[in-house]
């Protein structure tokens, strides 16, 4: 993220669509910073979340594109009703070609400490139509909780996570002669330490996934598309955790709404590796360049 | 060059299913499911424990890195999680798949073509001869007879640099033969003990008087998956301990590698040789706990004058293996 502290161009656009060129500048725009609305932009591109070179180049040409900030603005003030709003943030990624269906997607979030209470949290998205050569606008509103994961490094499953995972250990070994000694042994462990367990092992599983990628190996780094996750990364999951079949959709379906939930309010899973970053559209592992493994010199 | 450099591993547990656990650690660690594997779900979870499939990974890539600077690579037994064809097949995959770099191209661990720099000693686990622990399998020698190579029966030794025959390094399997060696009640013993059997050491012997008054080797490391010494808890004893450890005394053996207890540490036997124990390297039951040791001898007139050692473990956040605290001088 970017904050910039300077005054925004006069002209601002208006009306309902924004041409290319009136939302987009390449050079810096200027705003003054309020701190009561922080606001990212992300890509919500077209591109194949397998075509590395893409998404990367995308996310690169991120910190060199921003978005004229009073049209921003306007458009901002439009869909939450209020008369003025400035921005302490916005940061546009998109690729130096725009086509249509490319777009761009805000989230908004409470700054709880400055706006009012009954504000709802917005994300609102511009998609580029080539044959009018303008963005047009929509938006929906998203009940979520402002930014509540904004410090934390680990994500913790919910106790439903929790719960499907015992009922189905508990289904493989309801047969055993020694179920009872499982099932006290279930019993004894809190749902705390099942959770950080669960954690540990999600995390070591991503680094594990993004370590591959980073090797050269065919191991896609895209986690979810479209709203679910892909299928070698159910694969890896599955051989994580023991998910009774009956159980497993409703699985994927919590375990990809939490991650998602988690990332999107501020969350963060990185490492050495890189991180994991969320789109509108998916959920990517983000790859730090690799790096030798330095030994110590032999000179004892 | 007055420096050799190995990697010693140990435990790695390679199994047919991944991440596997105990019956005791399930809630943590739950077996590896698969629509295939439905008939056996009951059961497994009884079973041993097997590896930690990011670690393996983590290992595969350090292995895979760090290679052309070793002069060699020691496992130190329970290289499987059992002797099954299935499970030393897992362990052999990860030894000895060709071509790859971390990984086969069907994603599972594998360190490649580093083949020539192994050195093995196969532990318990891997004489196993189903998963209730019944001993002395033989499909270990069948698995990897091109890399468990004896000379005499259950020995087999190297030099470490083939043109330079100052360090020999040899493996000494001591497994169980036969249930009532365990000792009472043999059920459970079966599982953790090993035994030095007689012939086992005058076999070892004849063998460290060829090499020293015919090879004129001066520097012996041995590799002997149970460290040899007491310490172990009474179901993971190597029976018998002291014959071996005597013998190492007799030919000045400059340090034993093992490994069994999935916890590193440096100890002597009652003769006072280094035993060099190795952590686990990826065994489900004790991830995150999993280790590598990095040992750096250093020649000095012929002989090993000091050794450096490293310890790496596996970093679960970043998924890798890192470095540890400062190395250890063990020898001087």
């Amino acid at each position: 993220m970017t904050h910039f502290s300077e005054e925004a161009p006069a002209s601002a656009p208006t009306g309902d669509s924004y041409t290319a060129n009136e939302f987009l500048t390449p050079t810096g725009w200027k705003s003054e910073v309020m701190g009561q609305v922080r606001a990212t932009a992300e890509l919500r591109g077209h591109s194949d979340p397998f075509d590395w070179p893409n998404v990367n180049r995308a996310l690169r040409w991120s910190h060199g594109l921003r978005a004229r900030h009073s049209t921003l603005e306007k458009v901002l003030a439009d869909i939450i009703n209020i008369k003025s709003v400035s921005l302490d943030l916005i940061e546009i990624g998109i690729d130096q070609t725009i086509e249509s269906g490319d777009g761009i997607g805000v989230n908004i979030f409470h700054d709880p400490e400055t706006f009012p209470e009954n504000l709802v949290p917005v994300q609102y998205s511009f998609s580029f139509d080539d044959i009018e050569g303008k963005f047009n606008n929509h938006y929906e509103r998203l009940e979520f909780q402002a930014r509540r994961y904004a410090d934390h490094e680990n994500f913790i499953p919910s106790n439903y996570i929790i719960s499907l995972l015992v009922d189905s250990i508990t289904a493989y070994i309801e047969d055993s002669t020694q179920a009872e000694l499982i099932h006290s042994s279930l019993r004894s462990e809190s749902v705390d330490d099942l959770k950080i367990a669960f954690s540990e092992k999600l995390h070591s599983t991503i680094a594990k996934i993004a370590n591959l990628h980073k090797r050269g190996e065919k191991f896609p780094s895209t986690l979810s598309r479209d709203g679910s996750f892909v299928l070698a990364f159910e694969h890896e999951l599955f051989s994580q955790f023991s998910i009774r079949p009956k159980f497993q959709t409703a699985f994927l379906f919590g375990l990809h709404q939490e991650l998602r939930d988690y990332l999107s309010e501020g969350g963060s899973i990185s490492g050495k590796w890189g991180e994991v970053v969320m789109t509108n559209l998916s959920i990517e592992i983000l790859t730090t360049p690799r790096v030798a493994i330095v030994l110590p010199a032999l000179d004892f | 060059m007055p420096y050799r450099r190995l990697l010693h591993i140990s435990d790695t547990h390679f199994c047919e299913f991944p991440n596997r656990n105990n019956h005791l650690k399930l809630w943590q660690n739950p077996p590896a499911l698969s629509l295939t594997n439905q008939g056996k779900r009951i059961s497994r979870s009884f079973f041993p424990s097997s590896f930690d499939s990011n670690a393996a990974q983590a290992l595969a890539a350090f292995v895979c890195d760090v290679a052309p600077d070793l002069s060699l690579i020691v496992h130190s037994g329970d290289l499987a999680t059992t002797g099954r064809p299935d499970d030393l097949g897992a362990a052999f995959h990860f030894l000895s798949a060709s071509n790859c770099n971390g990984s086969t191209a069907d994603g599972k661990p594998s360190i490649g073509d580093h083949v020539e720099k192994l050195f093995i000693c196969p532990g318990n686990h891997d004489r196993y001869k189903n998963n209730f622990a019944k001993p002395w399998s033989a499909n270990f020698n069948l698995q990897f007879r091109k890399i468990w190579l004896t000379q005499r029966l259950d020995i087999t030794y190297r030099y470490v640099n083939k043109d330079d025959r100052k360090i020999c390094i040899l493996a000494i399997d001591f497994c169980l033969r036969a249930n009532r060696d365990a000792g009472a009640p043999y059920q459970l013993n079966r599982y953790g003990r090993g035994k030095v059997y007689s012939d086992t050491i005058l076999r070892l012997n004849d063998l460290m008087t060829e090499l020293v008054d015919n090879d004129k080797c001066l520097n012996f490391i041995w590799v002997i998956h149970f460290p040899p010494a007491d310490g172990a808890g009474s179901a993971e004893q190597l029976l018998n301990f002291d014959d071996v450890a005597s013998l190492a005394k007799k030919y000045n053996v400059s340090f034993v590698l093992s490994g069994h207890l999935h916890n590193a540490s440096i100890s002597k036997t009652s003769y006072g040789t280094t035993i060099i124990r190795a952590g686990t390297a990826c065994a489900a039951d004790e991830a995150p706990n999993c280790w590598i040791h990095l040992l750096d001898l250093k020649i000095e007139d012929d002989l090993i004058a000091s050794i450096r050692k490293t310890d790496y473990k596996w970093d679960w956040r970043n998924g890798e293996f890192s470095p540890v605290g400062s190395s250890i001088q063990i020898l001087s």
